[in-house]
């Protein structure tokens, strides 16, 4: 299993997540073929699709209900480790561990 | 064609749930949470905000799977799902629906189109907090579910007839249960 993703990999998939954002119907086979011919596999392809459906859904639930947010990126940076380390199950909202 | 190999007799966001079960579990949890558990939103209503934020995202499989478990719910009137469709401000559900349906549309937009005047107008219909934050949840997880039915460009019958019968099993058991039957 590849752990790092080639660079045109990347490319190819952030192309299919902004068509995403913009709408489902936006992906076309052009878009899935170049990822494709970058080594992009069948499951990448899914998760990268899901992804950005999924953050097409919590974006429009935190704004949607004007939620606050720290405005310094340096708040974000423990809370972040926290959640790098064990990931999002175990990392309550406050960003504890269990 | 699907965007990728999928089973062949699942269709829509079903056989993308039997392709990565990981994924269809906490999906299907959503659902069944926003969707068919015991609320003060009917489950009609809630399916209606749902088929509403699918057909502006122009989902076919899912306004169609979901207008006909909304329509299950309405006692097989799938008349009024249709006017919901197609003019929610005249159709007959109560001005509560209407209000938290216009928020739906809002969020569907991007969520930062939901002002507070569209809250206060909800509230004033007697929307609870509640209410309105499952609203605006519902609306943004069809955001996702249509993007990622039509996003890996999954296969739909074109009949809306065909969907009746999964409607009515799903309107009755909710949604928990699906990861199981599209397996194997």
């Amino acid at each position: 299993m590849r752990i790092v993703l080639t660079f045109q990999t990347n490319k190819a998939l952030l192309n299919i997540a902004d068509k995403v954002r913009q709408s489902g119907k936006a992906v076309q086979a052009d878009d899935i073929e170049r990822a494709r011919r970058t080594g992009a596999t069948d499951r990448e392809v899914h998760d990268t699709v899901l992804i950005a459906a999924v953050f097409s859904m919590y974006n429009r639930y935190v704004d949607g209900l004007a939620t606050w947010a720290p405005e310094d990126p340096a708040a974000y940076r423990e809370p972040g480790a926290e959640l790098a380390r064990h990931g999002y199950l175990e990392t309550d909202v406050t960003g504890a561990t269990h | 064609m699907p965007h990728i190999k999928l089973s062949e007799d699942q269709p829509g966001i079903r056989g993308l749930f039997a392709y990565r079960p990981e994924t269809a579990k906490p999906l299907c949890e959503l659902a069944e949470v926003l969707l068919h558990a015991p609320g003060t939103l009917s489950p009609a209503e809630r399916e209606l905000i749902a088929t509403y934020v699918s057909s502006l995202n122009d989902c076919f499989y899912c306004q169609t799977a979901h207008g006909a478990i909304a329509a299950c719910h309405l006692g097989g009137d799938d008349l009024l799902v249709e006017e919901v469709k197609r003019d929610f401000e005249h159709a007959a559900i109560s001005n509560k629906l209407k209000e938290l349906i216009r928020i739906a549309a809002q969020v569907q937009r991007g969520g930062k189109c939901v002002r507070p005047e569209d809250i206060g107008r909800a509230r004033e219909q007697g929307a609870t907090d509640l209410e309105i934050h499952d609203t605006i949840l519902i609306a943004a997880a069809f955001c996702m579910y249509n993007r990622y039915v039509d996003g890996l460009s999954t296969w739909s019958p074109a009949d809306p007839a065909a969907f009746r019968e999964r409607a009515a099993k799903v309107a009755r058991d909710g949604y928990s249960g699906i990861p199981s039957q599209v397996s194997g």
